[in-house]
């Protein structure tokens, strides 16, 4: 064998929505730990926590999310958003952009991908392990 | 044999979620299974000594079995927990997340959450 170690990869799907949970920054949290040291991460949004991807959140007292997850997207984490709950909060303007691989809106930061639920399909077979936070 | 870890985010007696899980812990505990509880968020309530509910006794019951018990300590001192207020069952942890991402990634054979 050559001895190269693969680098593991953790998904976390985040559930929960930001300022009426503490779910979105746990699993920033979480990531940024596996990032620090060496793994993979993939973070998927679903449902309300399709919301931690909006632009220019701007809370007072809590922990800022949208900027949580500009800095984990900086280190390496790819982070998608369900389209079909992102269309039904109101978030997707348009139809799907094949070049950039992405619904389109405007109210959502660059460091989120609107993408179809075939991507946490995706997510789930190249994780080693998957973690999910948030949920009813 | 495998080993399961839980991570508990709801508070005890606001939901049913935490008493399932640690029944379903106490299962895993039967078939001769290692497991971990990480208390996260309003998990942490969970460890408080006052609690009249039977709750805290399970997850005395656990630890007794030899399950490990860690709390987030920051999430603790933010509730005023600390000290005698909480059972002697638990570890506390100042940096819960990477000793969680640590057993996911390279011991726990199932992460189980709620």
């Amino acid at each position: 064998m050559l001895g190269v170690e693969i680098m593991k990869t953790l998904t976390i799907l985040l559930l929960g929505a930001p300022y009426s949970s503490q779910y979105p920054e746990f699993a920033i949290k979480i990531a940024k730990c596996a990032l620090d040291r060496g793994y993979k991460v993939n973070m998927f949004l679903y449902g309300d926590g399709v919301h931690a991807g909006m632009k220019n959140q701007s809370p007072k007292a809590f922990y800022n999310i949208e900027n949580g997850l500009k800095e984990i997207a900086q280190k390496g984490a790819t982070i998608l958003s369900c389209s079909r709950c992102s269309a039904a909060r109101g978030y997707v303007e348009g139809e799907f952009d094949d070049k950039l691989q992405r619904y389109p809106s405007s109210k959502i930061i660059d460091e989120v991908r609107i993408f179809s639920l075939y991507g946490f399909v995706d997510f789930i077979r190249e994780s080693d392990r998957i973690i999910t936070f948030g949920g009813v | 044999m495998s080993r399961n870890i839980l991570i508990l985010t709801k508070p005890p007696y606001g939901c049913e979620e935490p008493e399932k899980a640690m029944k379903m812990i106490l299962r895993f505990m039967d078939d001769g299974d290692d497991v971990a509880i990480y208390l996260l968020g309003d998990g942490v309530e969970l460890t408080k000594s006052s609690q009249k509910g039977d709750l805290g006794k399970l997850l005395e019951e656990i630890a007794d079995k030899g399950g490990e018990i860690y709390s987030s300590d920051e999430d603790m001192q933010a509730r005023g927990l600390y000290g005698d207020r909480i059972l002697n069952c638990v570890k506390l942890r100042s940096n819960i997340f990477k000793e969680i991402v640590d057993d996911a990634m390279e011991r726990a054979d199932r992460v189980l959450s709620c």
